[in-house]
């Protein structure tokens, strides 16, 4: 009886705690990528919502395997090598072929459902936190008929529990 | 006394001879200075460029000699009083052709009069210049694409005739003796079935011995070149001056009609060669492609040389040697810039300044860049690959080492002539002051803010796509010029498709990747794809020689 009483308490807390962070991860995503939205498009009519994958990712791989941090390039190599070391330990031999859609805010000033190009998709990765829950990043890209055209890596870091834009950087150009 | 008599005759006849031949003497010698005086006086002026010292004298002087021979009323229609075409005399576009023949266009602006007003027609379906050959021969030079269906749609199109990557025919009317010439260009530069009748000329001259008409010409005489305008503003496109060479009435547009305002009844000879034809079309030097060893007047300024990364095939840094050079590419360069920014001068010294720059470090290596597969939302999959990539800081250029075992030389030297437009320009604009900054900058119009002109920073967000999109739309042409080049170095001069070109097989290679990465449609999506395909890949069909293996 105890046993299982036990067993229920925990599998509750559990449920709470993995709600209660999922949640919390949740709000900070939505905010950045509202952030980064409000960046890219500026006064330009915009989407309603974009998707996010992690297929995304491959494209800090590739900024990775190429080593140019290494030679230490350019501003966003030191951000690598610096407070956002972090992702260069993450292990991401396979990516989830999933997408979801993150409906944005509403932006009162803003046009929406009127994007340039009906071919147009603007796509996520996964914001990925330090473990000290201080810093972010996530990867952006616009695609025309599922064809990149632009990828920009944004830098965040959460002060007094806002988060600020550190800086963003195109880390190539094809 | 007969003996003295002779004594004295010879005497008279010799010194007769002697006054002759002073006078010979003399005649030949004032005769030969006079020659040489003369050469003197009139200094040799050489080919009309638009680097030419005296270039706005002479340019006054075509002015002067339409006016002189009232060449204007060649131009007027034959059926309104209310149309004039007026040269643009202040955007003069010269090409010099086998540095030997010059040609200056001169817009033609059409100005029609209605309800008191002088109102400026949009040129649809067409487009007409002034053409002066050699500062002597004026023409009307009439662009126009095929029509491949009668005018019964509702809609008409109402844009502006442009010729960048122009495809289709230049009738050249002649002002002073009203010969036709009709000339035909495919993607910016004449058509390889045009320049095969330069081939055949010089065998018609040997088989039709003493004949003038050494072409077999196929003449007729037709009613063509009809225009329409509505002769007014429509309100919803402006006032029109529709161009239709087969004579097809255009539809009316908001209400509008058209009006039948001039036609010709020529006898057009469409296979008459028309010697030394002007490489490009109109006034768009640049994009349109096909210098043909023209320098635009420009003094080349080899390149800077990237140094070579350690681990990197050292074939890579033959092949940029020889691309830079064979390629002329700071010509190439320099014309582009020009033909964005109209100034001359700065983008030469642009050139030579980022040519002689002691600072200039760019780094050129391989490294393994794996294919990607992505899944996109719709389920549907996505192949991405890529040849190279440039750092947007520094300009240093990595290619990818598979690209480089796999793809052929002529796909390789694509690659690198995309990465160094890359890499020498954002170096030019990071890094280059004043003058020289601004001609790279220009060149980057689409990373400067539309609101206010600044200058977008490299990490802006779109800085990718636009850049492509600056390639494909602004020097697309020019890259394939230069790639033409390289090909012709190494020996290669048919295309491997024979629906096509050399020119524009070079020129599908391109748009391979660009109809992808700037969002542009190529002129032939499919085609270009395919045929880049075949290099990238080393397929059966494509040049098939292997370049630059490790």
């Amino acid at each position: 009886m105890i046993k299982t009483l036990l067993l229920t308490l925990a599998t509750i807390l559990a449920i709470i705690y993995a709600f209660t962070g999922k949640n919390h991860d949740v709000i900070d995503d939505r905010i950045i990528i509202n952030r980064v939205m409000d960046a890219v498009y500026k006064k330009q009519s915009r989407p309603n919502s974009v998707f996010v994958g992690e297929q995304i990712f491959y494209s800090l791989d590739r900024y990775l395997a190429s080593k140019a941090y290494v030679e230490k390039e350019d501003s966003l190599a030191l951000l690598i090598l610096g407070d956002w070391s972090y992702l260069r330990q993450k292990d991401r031999d396979k990516y989830s072929k999933k997408w979801n859609r993150v409906w944005l805010d509403k932006v009162p000033s803003a046009k929406y459902g009127t994007t340039k190009n009906a071919d147009e998709q603007d796509r996520f990765s996964p914001v990925s936190y330090s473990s000290d829950g201080k810093r972010a990043f996530v990867i952006y890209t616009r695609t025309v008929k599922n064809v990149t055209q632009s990828t920009v890596f944004f830098f965040f870091e959460k002060k007094e529990s806002i988060w600020l834009y550190k800086s963003h950087f195109v880390p190539f150009l094809d | 006394m007969k003996e003295k008599n002779a004594a004295h005759f010879r005497k008279i006849l010799s010194k007769t001879k002697l006054v002759y031949g002073l006078v010979l003497v003399l005649f030949l010698l004032t005769s030969r200075c006079s020659k040489d005086t003369v050469t003197i006086d009139q200094p040799f002026e050489g080919i009309l460029t638009s680097n030419s010292p005296d270039l706005t004298k002479r340019l006054q002087g075509i002015r002067s000699k339409y006016e002189r021979d009232n060449l204007k009323d060649k131009l007027h229609p034959n059926k309104t009083d209310k149309l004039s075409w007026v040269p643009d005399w202040n955007h003069p576009k010269i090409q010099v052709v086998n540095d030997s023949t010059s040609y200056v266009f001169f817009p033609l602006i059409g100005h029609i009069r209605s309800e008191g007003k002088n109102l400026v027609a949009k040129q649809v379906n067409g487009r007409v210049y002034l053409l002066v050959k050699n500062e002597q021969e004026f023409y009307k030079a009439y662009y126009y694409s095929p029509e491949v269906k009668s005018n019964n749609q509702s809609n008409i199109e109402t844009n502006e005739f442009q010729l960048k990557g122009f495809s289709g025919n230049l009738l050249l009317t002649g002002l002073q003796n009203n010969g036709n010439f009709l000339l035909q260009y495919v993607n910016g530069r004449l058509s390889d079935s045009y320049l095969k009748k330069r081939l055949s000329a010089p065998r018609k001259i040997q088989s039709i011995d003493g004949s003038v008409s050494y072409w077999e010409q196929q003449c007729q005489t037709v009613i063509r070149n009809c225009q329409y305008s509505t002769l007014g503003d429509t309100h919803c496109g402006g006032v029109i001056i529709y161009f239709s060479f087969n004579c097809n009435w255009p539809p009316s547009m908001c209400g509008y009609t058209f009006s039948l305002i001039d036609y010709s009844e020529d006898t057009v000879c469409e296979n008459v060669w028309f010697p030394d034809p002007p490489t490009n079309p109109g006034d768009n030097p640049g994009g349109g492609g096909g210098g043909g060893g023209d320098d635009g007047g420009f003094t080349p300024a080899p390149l800077p040389l990237l140094s070579l990364d350690s681990n990197t095939r050292p074939c890579i840094d033959t092949m940029m040697g020889d691309l830079i050079d064979a390629a002329k590419m700071s010509i190439t360069v320099a014309k582009i810039m020009e033909d964005i920014h109209g100034d001359h001068a700065k983008a030469q010294n642009a050139i030579l300044n980022l040519s002689t720059n002691p600072n200039v470090n760019i780094k050129i290596g391989e490294e393994t860049i794996q294919p990607v597969t992505i899944t996109n939302p719709n389920g549907t999959t996505s192949l991405s690959e890529t040849h190279g990539r440039t750092n947007p800081t520094t300009g240093n250029i990595k290619l990818n080492s598979l690209m480089l075992n796999e793809a052929t030389e002529v796909a390789i030297a694509s690659t690198m002539i995309h990465e160094l437009m890359h890499s020498y320009f954002v170096w030019g604009a990071n890094n280059l002051t004043g003058d020289d900054a601004m001609a790279f900058s220009d060149l980057n119009r689409y990373l400067f803010s539309q609101e206010n002109g600044l200058p977008h920073p490299y990490n802006y967000p779109q800085l990718g796509a636009l850049q492509h999109l600056q390639m494909a739309e602004t020097y697309a042409n020019s890259m394939t010029d230069m790639l033409l080049e390289y090909v012709h170095s190494k020996g290669i001069y048919s295309s491997p498709d024979p629906n096509i070109s050399l020119w524009g097989y070079c020129n599908d290679i391109f748009w391979g990747s660009l109809q992808q990465t700037s969002g542009l449609d190529a002129p032939n999506p499919t085609r270009s794809s395919s045929n880049a395909n075949k290099e990238f890949k080393n397929q059966s069909g494509s040049t098939g020689r292997k370049g630059c293996q490790p």
